[in-house]
C-alpha cells in the first residue's frame, strides 16, 4: 500500500490545461500580479526617485531622462495601471473581509465594477499628466 | 508549493479510441483520464464514442453506458445518482461538478473527464480522498458542548438561530470546492481548504455548540484558515450552490470581532 | 492572538490606509511625470506632500512585506521559503529607511 501509494499519480490541476480559467480567478491573479509588479518594480523605482531627488539637480535630471525614456515611459504606464487596479480590487477585497457582496452575482458585479474603476483611475492619471 | 508542470509520473497521454455502436447518429465523445496501478504506465486519456439515443440525460448514465457496454474496466465512484452523496465528483471540462447533476446538453460535444485534481489518483477517476477526510476528523465535527442541556436532553434552537445553519448542513462534503482551490493545490497539506472551513463554520454558527473559542483558537492559523485569499472558485464550484467563500469570510469576521472584545 | 490573525488583520488596516495615499501617489506620480528638479522640490517641500510620501512609504512597504511573504509562503517551499521572506524586509526595511531620509532632507530641510 505505502509503496504504491507513492507511485500514485498527481491528478491534472494546473489552471490553463486542466482548470478552467473564470472570471473570478483571472481577478486574482490579476490581483497579484499588479501587487508583485509594485513590490518589484514600481516601489524600488519610487524609493530610487526620491533618493536621486535628495542628490541634487544633476542625478534628478538624469533620473527623469530615464523616466522619459520608453523603458521609463512603459513603466509609469504600468504603474498608474497597477495602483489602479490593485486599489479598485483591493477596496472589493476588504468590502468581502466584512462578509458582503459575496453571492455569485455580487462576485461579478463587483468585479466588472473594479475593472471599470481601474479605467476610470487610470484615465484621470493619464489626464493630470497630460 | 507552485508547480508548473505535473511530476513526469503524472503527465497524461493519448490513449486509444472506442467507436460509437454501429448506426449512432447523435454522439458525443468522453475523454476519460485512465491510470491503472498495476501497469506502472503514466496516465492516458481514452476517448469513448457514445450513442445520445440510447443513453440517459446525465453524464454519470454516460459513464455508466461505457462502463456496462464498452470498456468495464473503467473506474470510478457513483452511489446515489441523485446528487446527494457526493461520490461521482469530478473535474468535467476542467470544472469540478458531480457527473450525476450534470446533463449532457449542457456539454461540448467533447467532453473531458478527470478525477478531482491535484490528488494521488487510486485509480482512473479514484482519487484518495483520506488526506480530505482527515482533515475534516481534525475539526472535531460534531456538537461541543459541556453544559448540561435544557429540558431533560432536548437543545433548544429558535426559528432564527435554526435557520443560520441554512447554506451549511447541505454540504455532501464531495470535494469540488476543496479541490477547485488553487490555495489549497499550493497548500493543502496545510490549509484546511473551503468544504472544510465551511464545515468548521458550519459549528460556529450552531447555536447549540458551546465551544466558539476553542474552535476558534485552533482556525486561527497563518495556514489552516489564512490561505484563503478569497479567489472564490469554491463558491463558483459548489454543485449543491452553497458559498463556502461567504462562510470563510464570516469565520474570518467572528476572529476579528473576538479581537475587539 | 496567533500570527494568523494578527498578521492578516494588520494588513487589512495598512489597506485601509492606504487608499486615500494610494490615490495621492496617482495624482504625485502624474504631476511629476517630467517635472524639472525646480518643479519635483517645490513639490516636495509642501509639508503635506512630504507627509504623505513618508506615509505611503512606511504603510506601503508594510503592506508589500506582508504581501510579498503571503506568496512566498504559497509558493516557496521550506528551504528557500525563509531566505527569501528574509530579504524582502530587508527590502522593504531599506525602502522605508531611504524615503524617511529623503523626505526629512527634501521637505523639512534638515
Amino acid at each position: 500500500m505505502s509503496s504504491k501509494s507513492k507511485l500514485r499519480p498527481l491528478s491534472p490541476y494546473m489552471l490553463g490545461p486542466y482548470y478552467r480559467f473564470e472570471f473570478q480567478t483571472l481577478m486574482s491573479i490579476a490581483f497579484r500580479l499588479s501587487g508583485v509588479f509594485m513590490a518589484l518594480v514600481l516601489a524600488p523605482l519610487g524609493c530610487l526617485w526620491m533618493l536621486m531627488l535628495v542628490m541634487g539637480p544633476e542625478s534628478f535630471a538624469a533620473m527623469q531622462s530615464f523616466m522619459a525614456s520608453w523603458l521609463g515611459t512603459a513603466i509609469g504606464w504600468l504603474g498608474a495601471l497597477a495602483v489602479s487596479f490593485h486599489l479598485c480590487a483591493g477596496i472589493r477585497h476588504l468590502a468581502w473581509d466584512t462578509a458582503r457582496f459575496l453571492e455569485k452575482p455580487q462576485i461579478r458585479a463587483t468585479g466588472w465594477l473594479a475593472v471599470f474603476g481601474t479605467l476610470v483611475l487610470f484615465a484621470l492619471t493619464l489626464w493630470v499628466a497630460s | 508549493m507552485l508547480q508548473l508542470r505535473l511530476p513526469k509520473n503524472a503527465r497524461p497521454q493519448e490513449g486509444k479510441t472506442f467507436p460509437a455502436a454501429e448506426g449512432a447518429k447523435r454522439t458525443k465523445t468522453l475523454r476519460i483520464y485512465r491510470w491503472d496501478p498495476d501497469s506502472g504506465d503514466n496516465p492516458r486519456v481514452d476517448r469513448y464514442v457514445i450513442d445520445l439515443d440510447d443513453c440517459g440525460p446525465m453524464l454519470l448514465d454516460a459513464i455508466n453506458k461505457v462502463k456496462n457496454e464498452i470498456d468495464p474496466t473503467v473506474t470510478y465512484r457513483r452511489s446515489c445518482r441523485e446528487g446527494i452523496c457526493g461520490s461521482c465528483a469530478m473535474n468535467i471540462d476542467g470544472k469540478n461538478a458531480l457527473a450525476c447533476t450534470t446533463a449532457l446538453d449542457a456539454l461540448d460535444d467533447d467532453v473531458t473527464v478527470f478525477p478531482l485534481p491535484h490528488l494521488p489518483v487510486v485509480k482512473d477517476l479514484v482519487p484518495d480522498m483520506s488526506g480530505f477526510y482527515e482533515q475534516y476528523a481534525s475539526i472535531k465535527p460534531w456538537l461541543r458542548n459541556e453544559a448540561v442541556p435544557v429540558e431533560e436532553g432536548e437543545r433548544l434552537q429558535s426559528h432564527d438561530e435554526r435557520e443560520k445553519l441554512d447554506g451549511l448542513y447541505e454540504c455532501i462534503l464531495c470535494a469540488c470546492c476543496q479541490t477547485s482551490c488553487p490555495s489549497y493545490w499550493w497548500n493543502g497539506d496545510k490549509y484546511l481548504g473551503p468544504a472544510i472551513l465551511l464545515q468548521a463554520y458550519r459549528w460556529l454558527a450552531d447555536s447549540r455548540d458551546g465551544d466558539t473559542d476553542a474552535r476558534l483558537d485552533e482556525l486561527d492559523d497563518a495556514y489552516k484558515l489564512y490561505r484563503c485569499h478569497t479567489i472564490l472558485s469554491c463558491t463558483s464550484a459548489c454543485p449543491k450552490g452553497l458559498n463556502p467563500g461567504l462562510a470563510i469570510a464570516e469565520t474570518k469576521k467572528m476572529l476579528l470581532e473576538r479581537r475587539g472584545r | 492572538m496567533s500570527a494568523g490573525s494578527k498578521d492578516w488583520f494588520r494588513q487589512r488596516v495598512a489597506a485601509v490606509a492606504l487608499i486615500p495615499l494610494s490615490a495621492w501617489l496617482l495624482w504625485a506620480g502624474a504631476s511629476l511625470a517630467g517635472a524639472d528638479y525646480a518643479a519635483a522640490t517645490a513639490f516636495f517641500s509642501q509639508p503635506l506632500n512630504g507627509i504623505a510620501a513618508l506615509l505611503l512609504a512606511i504603510v506601503g512597504l508594510y503592506h508589500t512585506q506582508s504581501g510579498v511573504t503571503s506568496i512566498i509562503e504559497d509558493y516557496i517551499p521550506s528551504g528557500a521559503r525563509g531566505v527569501l521572506i528574509f530579504v524582502t524586509h530587508v527590502g522593504c526595511g531599506a525602502g522605508v529607511v531611504a524615503v524617511i531620509w529623503a523626505v526629512v532632507n527634501v521637505t523639512f530641510g534638515a
